[in-house]
C-alpha cells in the first residue's frame, strides 16, 4: 500500500543497510506512534508539504556508531502544536512545549527504526528547528503521509562514514 | 510508593504519568528529574521505591544512572522506558540490573504487565 510511490533509489552506502526500512515499515512504525500516543491515524498521501506555504517545523534524531544517518519528520507548526496538546492533555501548549512533543514523536520513530539497521549504534536525543535537513547526509528515503489534511514528511538520510565511530 | 519518572521529554514524563494512572495505579506518589544526574541527586535525597527512566537523555543517559547507582550499592527498583526496545538494549538493561524494558510507544497494558511484580 505504502512502498513503491515513495521508493527512492537507495544511495551508495558501504553496505546498503538503509535498504531494509523499506518506506512500508516507516509507515507502520509511525501509524503505531501516531495511534498509540496521539489517537490518530496517517494516510498515505504523494503530495506532502507544500513548499512556501508556511514554514516548516522538523525534528529530528541521529543515528551514530556502526550505521551513521538521521531520521527526520517534517510538519507544519499547526500539526506540532495540535500533538502537544494532545501529548501534554492540553489546550495551549508554549513553544518549548510543542518542541518537546515533536521531538518525543521523532524519537520514538527514530529509535524503532534504528533497531532495523546494523549495531552498535548510538540514538541522539532528538532535535527540534526549522531547518531543512541540510548536512544530514544523503536523502535514501522519504514517506509523504498525511494526519487529518496535515502533511507529515519522514525522511531518512544517511552519512557516508558509516561504520567510522565506535559505540560505547 | 513513590515512584521516580526521569525523562528529559516533559511530554513523555506526562504520559508515563497518565499511563499510569489508565493502568489503575492511581495511587502512586510520583516524582519527577529531567536527566540521569537530576534524578541521582533526586534518589540520593529521597529515594523512591520505583524508578521509570528513559534510555537517551543529556547529561546522564538511563544505563549511566543505573551503574551509578549499582556502584554506591544502591539497589532501587530500576525500569526502562526507552524508545529502543531491541533484544540487544533489554539485554544491557538486564545485565545492568534493570527489572523490565518498556519499548515507547507504550500502552496501558505494557504498563501493567510490567509492574505487576513491581508495584505492591
Amino acid at each position: 500500500m505504502h512502498s513503491e510511490p515513495h521508493a527512492l533509489p537507495s544511495t551508495a552506502s558501504p553496505d546498503g543497510a538503509q535498504s531494509a526500512i523499506e518506506p512500508a515499515l516507516i509507515f507502520d512504525f509511525a501509524q503505531t506512534v501516531w495511534s498509540t500516543v496521539l489517537g490518530a491515524d496517517l494516510t498515505d498521501t504523494a503530495t506532502g508539504m507544500a513548499p512556501g506555504k508556511e514554514s516548516t517545523l522538523t525534528g529530528r534524531v541521529r543515528i551514530s556508531g556502526a550505521w551513521e544517518g538521521t531520521v527526520a519528520i517534517e510538519c507544519s507548526p499547526k500539526f506540532a502544536a495540535w500533538a502537544a496538546a494532545r501529548m501534554f492533555d492540553a489546550t495551549q501548549t508554549s513553544t518549548e512545549e510543542v518542541h518537546d512533543a515533536l521531538g518525543e514523536l521523532t524519537n520514538m520513530v527514530g529509535g524503532n527504526l534504528k533497531a532495523l539497521l546494523p549495531g552498535p549504534s548510538r540514538l541522539s536525543v532528538p532535535e527540534v528547528g526549522d531547518s531543512d535537513g541540510a548536512g544530514d547526509g544523503a536523502m535514501v528515503r522519504v514517506v509523504r503521509l498525511d494526519c487529518d489534511g496535515e502533511p507529515i514528511v519522514f525522511k531518512l538520510f544517511v552519512r557516508p562514514n558509516a561504520g567510522r565511530e565506535e559505540v560505547r | 510508593m513513590r515512584v521516580l519518572v526521569v525523562d528529559d521529554s516533559k511530554a513523555m514524563r506526562m504520559i508515563v504519568a497518565r499511563t499510569l494512572r489508565q493502568a489503575g495505579y492511581d495511587s502512586l506518589t510520583l516524582a519527577e528529574a529531567c536527566n540521569g544526574a537530576e534524578a541521582l541527586a533526586t534518589i540520593r535525597a529521597e529515594p523512591p521505591d520505583l524508578v521509570l527512566c528513559d534510555w537517551n537523555m543529556p547529561e546522564m543517559s538511563g544505563i549511566e544512572l543505573l551503574t551509578a547507582l549499582s556502584s554506591e550499592g544502591n539497589r532501587v527498583k530500576f525500569g526502562f522506558v526507552t524508545s529502543e526496545g531491541t533484544e540487544e538494549m533489554r539485554s544491557r538493561a538486564k545485565e545492568a540490573g534493570a527489572l523490565f524494558l518498556i519499548a515507547k510507544p507504550f500502552t496501558v497494558e505494557a504498563f501493567q504487565e510490567a509492574l505487576k511484580a513491581v508495584v505492591l
